[in-house]
């Protein structure tokens, strides 16, 4: 982990938002923003200046609380875009 | 987490997932039932939830109550039912330190009396602490009643079993009698442990006469008690023997004839008379008769 973070930090990445993804199981975003849409196929998220689509099946919100999102369920796939509110 | 509560709102989900988080609400388990947005929250937030949801257009509801809430709310819905639950408890609890029932058992119940007599006096009254009865020393005490020979004190809840067994052997047990003379003859020996002599060596007595009274002269009050001690009567009896001849050894035959029936012989002397077919042996004796009165 301390690894990951030293090279993260040498490129220059913003820690403040990640996505972790433990595939069939679960995700766990940081930095979330709000939920744009929810339901157990697609759950669409706001990031700052990103948006994240989260598609799989039999998805729901295990836990959100200041930024941090667990999405339980079989997740397929992490979209990443720039928000066009910005 | 266990310790969740489920909300039920109807609402999009979206919306109350903002609205949570502006109010820095951790949720859980989010998921959508129809119109229906459920999630859960901490019990420490619901009230909060209420509040930001306390608007009409929000349906909002408790789905589920954590199990704590669950197991509170049962409680106090049952506060008679648990009240009385507690007090039957601490009641046995209180309880098992008083002795409410004695019981004895074993061979030896039927001293149950005695055991419970001597139970009692050494603090094993009904409704005393088992703390205050002498175990030790009542075991002492009934161990040494006649014919004990086994005795075992427990407790079992709040009873006091007393297991008592017995010897094979039967209790000795006085009899409140005086000693009567059966025979009649001259008395020889009297000895009264117990009681009153009513004859002296070398008196004459009757069938049916007292030999020692069950009770003693105190004064000019007499007191009454039990008669222990034996007697020896020299009584005579006479006996008939039929035997074809006279020979030593019919005489002798005679005589076997008697066997125990009277004990031991002092003196004996025999006359023969003549008979059809033989002789009558005719056998005057003497013997020694003992009686005896409360002596093992």
């Amino acid at each position: 982990m301390k690894l990951l973070q030293q090279i993260l930090s040498e490129l220059g990445a913003d820690l403040s938002a990640s996505v972790t993804l433990v595939p069939g199981s679960c995700c766990y975003l940081k930095g979330v923003k709000t939920i744009l849409s929810f339901s157990p196929e697609l759950i669409t998220l706001s990031a700052g200046k990103l948006t994240l689509s989260v598609g799989g099946e039999d998805m729901q919100v295990g836990g959100y609380f200041e930024g941090d999102l667990l999405i339980k369920g079989a997740v397929r796939e992490v979209k990443v875009e720039k928000s066009d509110r910005n | 987490m266990k310790n969740l509560t489920e909300i039920n709102i109807t609402s999009p989900a979206e919306t109350a997932l903002k609205k949570l988080q502006r109010a820095n609400i951790a949720v859980y388990d989010c998921k959508k039932r129809g119109a229906e947005f459920i999630f859960c929250v901490k019990d420490k937030d619901i009230k909060k939830v209420f509040a930001i949801f306390a608007k009409p257009c929000y349906n909002v509801r408790v789905g589920r109550a954590s199990l704590k809430n669950r197991l509170l709310g049962g409680l106090i819905l049952r506060a008679g039912l648990v009240a009385g639950a507690l007090i039957f408890a601490v009641a046995a609890y209180i309880s098992g330190f008083f002795i409410l029932k004695i019981e004895v058992g074993g061979s030896g119940g039927y001293l149950e009396s005695v055991v419970c007599r001597i139970a009692r006096e050494e603090g094993a009254s009904l409704l005393k602490p088992f703390s205050s009865f002498d175990s030790p020393v009542a075991a002492g005490r009934i161990l040494s009643l006649p014919g004990v020979t086994f005795c075992n004190i427990s407790r079992r809840g709040s009873v006091l079993v007393i297991d008592v067994e017995t010897g094979g052997e039967e209790p000795f047990k006085a009899v409140h009698a005086p000693l009567v003379s059966d025979v009649s003859g001259r008395v020889r020996k009297i000895v009264a442990i117990c009681g009153t002599a009513a004859v002296e060596a070398g008196a004459k007595v009757s069938a049916g006469d007292i030999l020692i009274y069950a009770g003693a002269q105190a004064g000019e009050e007499w007191i009454e008690g039990i008669a222990a001690g034996f007697a020896e009567i020299e009584c005579s009896a006479t006996a008939e023997y039929f035997a074809p001849d006279a020979s030593d050894k019919s005489i002798a035959a005679a005589y076997a004839s008697l066997g125990l029936q009277y004990g031991d012989i002092i003196s004996k002397k025999h006359s023969v008379l003549p008979s059809d077919g033989g002789v009558r042996i005719i056998m005057e004796i003497e013997y020694l008769h003992k009686i005896s009165i409360n002596l093992t």
